[in-house]
């Protein structure tokens, strides 16, 4: 019996450590909190969320320490082992545009023309590529005299294996494909295209 | 990764929630990306938008999320000079909404299932198509209806002098 109540009593003091912990590093309640949970699961709006919430979830919590702790304590262990060990990621698959994605050859001007942003409601700047000018200035600065420009089209798969589709404009240089500025990335969603409409 | 925390969508007069993150392609086109913070496992990307459909053009009205800093980010802190309404006309693809009762809960991403997913058609902001997809039935009128998600461990927020220090 007095195994148990040393367990059990180390169990409290482990609980007391965690509550303490959670106190002091926990965040002010600026509802910013409350807004993203609220968001997660609207039934957290109901009236029977709170009691469950705010008091029968916490004595559960509690008493599953006070019991298990030794788990508890393993999986902190192996939280802060892991985070130390190196890993061994391979690096990201680079997208990259070959010459058979190249579709048409443009000039900057041509491209400016075409790409003007306009909207109704002024929520977006008349300039090419609208909120995106800026990211399209900071392209144009790639481009030297004797490059080309050509829009392209790319089919690709994503880390994740998924297909799609990356459009946009490249710098030829030469033979040598440059820097690319995109301009849509859609994923192929097969099942999206059945359906009633 | 922990199932995600949707984006809000006004779409014929109701808020609902979307599985789709238009800002995400803003950002890899180049737009400017300042640095959210991660608050927890249900919103890696750091923020929530709120969007709206008006005469079949997209636009993001309004943003939550905290930076780095601690600050607290909006939407003129993504675009400057606009902080009401900014015309989505980079995105081009579908927008997924879920619909009706979950059919099967999976605790990454989207990836959850439900009754059905309304699918929006997007093509540079502008709404060009629109379909639902049915996926099935759900057992018993007891489960909760539209989007939601299980579990998330919610990290405590950083000091102002902490994130400096990094």
């Amino acid at each position: 019996m007095i195994y148990l109540y040393w367990y059990l009593g180390i169990g409290a003091v482990f609980l007391a450590v965690i509550f303490i912990s959670h106190q002091l590093t926990k965040s002010p309640d600026d509802g910013r909190l409350n807004d993203l949970l609220l968001a997660a699961d609207p039934r957290r709006d109901r009236w029977w969320w709170k009691p469950l919430n705010n008091v029968i979830v916490p004595i559960l919590a509690a008493l599953m320490v006070l019991t298990v702790w030794p788990i508890a304590i393993y999986w902190k262990a192996k939280e802060m082992f892991d985070a130390r060990r190196p890993k061994n990621e391979e690096p990201l698959k680079e997208f990259t545009v070959t010459r058979d994605h190249l579709q048409k050859q443009w000039t900057v001007a041509e491209i400016e023309t075409a790409e003007v942003v306009v909207d109704p409601m002024g929520a977006a700047p008349r300039t090419p590529f609208g909120h995106l000018n800026t990211a399209w200035e900071t392209f144009k600065q790639s481009i030297l005299e004797g490059d080309q420009l050509w829009s392209f089209s790319a089919p690709w798969t994503s880390e994740w294996g998924r297909e799609e589709v990356r459009d946009g404009y490249v710098v030829l240089r030469g033979e040598t494909i440059g820097a690319h500025f995109l301009t849509r990335w859609v994923f192929i969603d097969k099942d999206s295209e059945q359906g009633e409409c | 990764m922990t199932a995600q925390i949707g984006e809000k969508l006004i779409y014929d007069g109701r808020q609902v929630s979307m599985c789709t993150e238009p800002l995400g392609d803003y950002f890899a086109f180049g737009g400017h990306h300042p640095e959210f913070e991660f608050t927890c496992t249900a919103l890696w990307r750091g923020y929530v938008g709120t969007w709206e459909i008006v005469n079949d053009r997209l636009y993001i009205v309004g943003l939550t999320g905290t930076l780095k800093d601690g600050t607290e980010a909006t939407l003129e802190t993504v675009f400057p000079g606009y902080p009401d309404r900014v015309f989505a006309h980079w995105y081009s693809g579908t927008l997924r909404i879920p619909e009706g009762k979950q059919l099967e809960y999976v605790h990454m991403g989207y990836a959850s299932t439900y009754e059905r997913d309304r699918i929006l058609k997007i093509e540079k902001g502008v709404v060009i198509g629109s379909h639902v997809r049915h996926n099935g039935d759900a057992e018993g009128d007891d489960g909760p209806d539209g989007y939601g998600i299980g579990a998330m461990t919610v990290f405590p927020r950083r000091t102002r002098e902490e994130a400096d220090d990094q």
